[in-house]
């Protein structure tokens, strides 16, 4: 009842100001379409298919990963202060923000993959392939929408919030296998692109997207990391909402 | 019975800054307790720690017996704020605003719905239900604040500053509100303000803190006798003397200060008797035509800078 009653506060808000979804779907878009237009021959096979995976995740970067910003303005407003004198429990506090959050993101992913579907991209693994790909896509905004409140408590301002976003979201993105197959990356990069936990949320998408089997070890693999990474974030801002209060 | 009591309270910033130092006070159920000091005095510091926003550094707060720091669940049940800044949503409706708060305070639908109703007819908002939040004018969203903060029917309000920055009339229909919740709630209501007026006319129990730490606490009537002061106000008819008699009266062995405004000379005197026989005996002497003279009781004012000043 609490976290709903938060997460009906914020997703109200969303609503009234849907130009925040738009906005930030905008920059994955152009991906698609330039890369799409530009690599397809010299990538070769169906290239939006491939990239998808990987601009699902950037949505979630732009999306879950900015949705911290939120919590400045409530801050600003009060509404922060009033929700925390009040007797719900620290964890509906996160938890109506990371759902929040996810419907956020899941939007912009239903925009990004309805234009893709017109570019010829279709899940081949079927029904169960989408459902799980809806799970992993879970998951992966709950680590990073945990991780963006957890910023948000711990940065000053917005300013220093973005710097901080922009400077590690780009790198994240390029150190996967998000344009590039994992074979086609040099030596030296394939341990860091390994070490990224975002490879493996990548790889599992893709296998989802373009096998007609489902590679369980490798879906595995994606969401057991994901929720380890979401459960460390998510207890970390609980811990520094009871310290603040 | 104690509402708050707080005991060698003291909190440092984690830069270092003793914002409460050793504070000790406490606040009986049902009365208005308010809070006078300075800008950087611990005002609003305290408000935070004691709505458990705000670890304290060391001392004990309890609040109807629990401990703050053991039970903070516990408290925040039992209490709302009205911070300094109103803190309403604007995206939502004056109604959604109250359903938040009551939802906040796990109350079900149909008591929510009831109180709501209530707080609406009784704070006067009735009018404003229609229109968008971000259309009110400053006195109606600090009126519809206060409602928010009231449906949860709290024990203990605590309101920061609830009048600054409005105008005289909305002003006025805050303290009636206040009076109001505590007429028909019985709640015990903690405030801050600048307004020695507004503490003057609500409280029932005043304290003055300074640098985080308390001067006094104690009713606005026994305050006043805090200065020991003997003032002798005199209200000329005309200007033209006034700054030759106060030179006059400053000079005079039995006045110890003089402060003017307007008409009025106000001379703090060694002896009451004898420094309105002398003051009146120059009036006369020099021929300084006035409409009164007489002794008066010292103001919230005078308690107040007399402290502030003896507290540096």
């Amino acid at each position: 009842m609490e976290t709903y009653n938060l997460f009906w506060r914020n997703i109200k808000w969303r609503f009234q100001n849907p130009i925040t979804i738009f906005l930030t779907v905008i920059p994955p878009i152009f991906w698609l379409v330039l890369y799409s237009t530009v690599l397809t021959k010299s990538m070769g096979g169906n290239y939006p298919a491939f990239i998808l995976a990987g601009l699902l995740v950037l949505v979630i970067f732009s999306s879950s990963g900015s949705s911290g910003v939120s919590n400045y303005a409530s801050k600003a407003d009060g509404s922060f202060y009033r929700i925390l004198i009040s007797p719900v429990r620290r964890s509906s506090i996160v938890m109506g923000h990371v759902l929040d959050a996810a419907v956020f993101s899941f939007i912009e992913i239903g925009i990004l993959l309805i234009i893709s579907f017109f570019m010829s991209v279709r899940i081949t693994s079927g029904f169960l392939g989408v459902w799980l790909m809806a799970i992993q896509l879970f998951c992966t905004m709950f680590f990073v929408a945990s991780l963006s409140y957890t910023l948000s408590l711990q940065l000053p301002n917005e300013n220093v919030f973005h710097t901080m976003m922009n400077t590690f979201v780009l790198p994240v993105f390029f150190v996967s296998t998000a344009l590039i197959p994992f074979e086609n990356i040099p030596a030296g990069f394939r341990f860091f692109v390994t070490l990224n936990p975002f490879t493996h949320v990548i790889n599992s998408l893709r296998n989802l997207i373009l096998d007609a089997f489902v590679d369980w070890q490798l879906f595995g693999l994606a969401v057991c990391l994901m929720l380890i990474l979401g459960t460390v974030f998510f207890l970390l801002s609980i811990k520094k909402l009871h310290h603040d209060s | 019975m104690e509402a708050i009591s707080v005991q060698h309270l003291t909190k440092i910033y984690r830069n270092g800054k003793k914002a409460l130092d050793d504070l000790s006070i406490t606040v009986q159920e049902g009365e208005l307790f308010t809070l006078l000091g300075q800008n950087g005095a611990g005002k609003s510091t305290l408000i935070n720690t004691l709505t458990t926003f705000l670890a304290p550094t060391s001392g004990s707060v309890k609040v109807f017996g629990e401990d703050l720091q053991q039970k903070p669940a516990s408290v925040r049940k039992q209490i709302a704020c009205v911070a300094q800044h109103t803190s309403i949503d604007n995206h939502l409706s004056l109604t959604e605003n109250m359903l938040f708060q009551s939802r906040l305070h796990k109350l079900d639908h149909a008591t929510a719905t009831k109180r709501i109703a209530e707080l609406i007819e009784s704070f006067g908002l009735g009018a404003y239900t229609q229109h968008r939040v971000f259309t009110y004018s400053g006195g109606i969203k600090r009126r519809l604040d206060i409602a928010m903060s009231m449906v949860s029917h709290p024990r203990i309000l605590f309101l920061d500053e609830p009048t600054v920055g409005l105008d005289v009339e909305s002003r006025k229909a805050v303290w009636d509100i206040l009076e109001k919740i505590r007429r028909e709630y019985g709640t015990t209501i903690f405030m801050t303000t600048h307004y020695l007026e507004e503490a003057d006319v609500l409280s029932d129990t005043i304290c003055i803190i300074q640098d985080g730490h308390e001067l006094v606490q104690d009713t606005p009537k026994n305050l006043r006798q805090y200065t020991r002061q003997n003032l002798i106000q005199i209200n000329l008819k005309s200007t033209a003397n006034m700054a030759w008699f106060e030179e006059l009266l400053a000079g005079s062995p039995c006045v110890a200060a003089i402060q003017s405004s307007d008409h009025t000379l106000v001379a703090t005197v060694n002896d009451r008797e004898q420094g309105l026989v002398t003051i009146n005996r120059h009036l006369m002497e020099h021929a300084i035509p006035y409409q009164s003279i007489g002794i008066i009781e010292p103001s919230l004012e005078n308690v107040y800078l007399t402290l502030i000043h003896a507290g540096k």
